[in-house]
């Protein structure tokens, strides 16, 4: 089936992920939700509505289930595929605002940011985080963005059929836009809304993973 | 000689004639095993004529025969690592391929759905 295919990554998320499906239900059967090896009923939820389930027996972390959506839904001939969060901080009336520049040719990734758009209740400490991460990816990845880690972002088929994330855990965000300068892939940036939550913000990484997120990411680029 | 020279030369000479005469029964293997006995060899050396290693060191300008003992520890140690660190890269990868395909060939498509092509597989 061509045409736009949302992909949802899931871990444990069998609280939140009916609310998010349903709000994405204008895109259904096309949604593809990845539960990555959850311990509980995240397939059970996500079989109940119109949508395409897959699972990984293990828990991989997100970039894997990131990157098993993208392969299934390009075997599946979607055109534009569209990563979205399960736990409920994205919105849905974001997507077609990351599709529009897609559709257009001007660009061949789309990337949402929460600081052109709203971050909503996003503590202090993570926004300094966030805004260092910035900084590094500047350096390191050699790319310009204003937002390094948002689960939302939009691809043409032909630019998710040659990205491959490697990194199976959070770094595979900063792989991304690796990959995009390496590839030469066209982006553009748009605002998007995330808000959090405290139950968002106890699940989602800490800060002290941004720095493990760097030694993996330098780590890769001495050891293959 | 003292206590240690006693215990250790005799394991060293016997781990070097083992891994000698593997050089030539295991064909495949024989830079791994050479490398291996010119290992013990150097061992052994180093402990029989403690001096020995101060030689090296001051002809490579280094002042310390143990400081050169030292200097080669840390660098084996970035290597071994750094070959560990690739050989677990792998095999997660290789973990990752193989979840993904159990995963996509096992996908639950809703029921009114149209498959198109088959799900890619890399």
């Amino acid at each position: 089936m061509p045409g736009t295919w949302i992909l949802v990554p899931a871990y444990n998320e069998a609280r939140r992920l009916g609310a998010t499906l349903q709000a994405l239900a204008a895109f259904q059967p096309r949604i593809v939700v990845v539960d990555d090896g959850s311990t509980d009923d995240t397939s059970a939820v996500a079989r109940a509505q119109r949508v395409h389930v897959l699972r990984h027996v293990i828990n991989l972390g997100q970039g894997a289930a990131l990157q098993t959506a993208l392969d299934y839904a390009l075997g599946q001939g979607a055109e534009y595929l569209v990563t979205f969060d399960a736990d409920g901080q994205h919105s849905a009336d974001d997507v077609e605002g990351l599709l529009d520049p897609l559709r257009r040719g001007e660009a061949d990734v789309v990337l949402g940011s929460r600081f052109l758009g709203q971050a909503v209740d996003l503590p202090v400490g993570r926004r300094v985080v966030l805004k260092l991460g910035v900084v590094f990816t500047r350096l390191f990845s050699r790319i310009r963005v204003t937002d390094t880690h948002n689960g939302l972002r939009a691809f043409s088929r032909t630019a998710a059929d040659r990205i491959h994330l490697t990194q199976n855990r959070m770094a595979h965000a900063s792989e991304l836009l690796d990959q995009i300068r390496q590839l030469g892939l066209r982006y553009i940036e748009v605002p998007v809304t995330i808000r959090y939550t405290d139950e968002t913000l106890a699940k989602g990484q800490s800060s002290w993973n941004a720095l493990k997120i760097v030694g993996q990411l330098l780590l890769g680029r001495i050891v293959r | 000689m003292i206590l240690f020279q006693w215990l250790s030369l005799p394991v060293l000479a016997l781990a070097f004639l083992v891994d000698f005469a593997r050089i030539f029964r295991v064909p495949g293997w024989r830079r791994f095993y050479l490398f291996r006995a010119a290992l013990w060899a150097a061992a052994a050396a180093a402990i029989a004529d403690p001096a020995l290693t101060s030689h090296v060191a001051n002809a490579i300008g280094i002042g310390r025969g143990a400081d050169l003992v030292f200097y080669l520890f840390v660098l084996a140690f970035v290597v071994v690592s750094l070959f560990f660190y690739a050989a677990l890269n792998r095999l997660q990868r290789q973990i990752t391929d193989l979840v993904r395909i159990l995963a996509i060939r096992n996908a639950n498509a809703p029921v009114d759905s149209v498959s198109g092509s088959s799900p890619r597989e890399r």
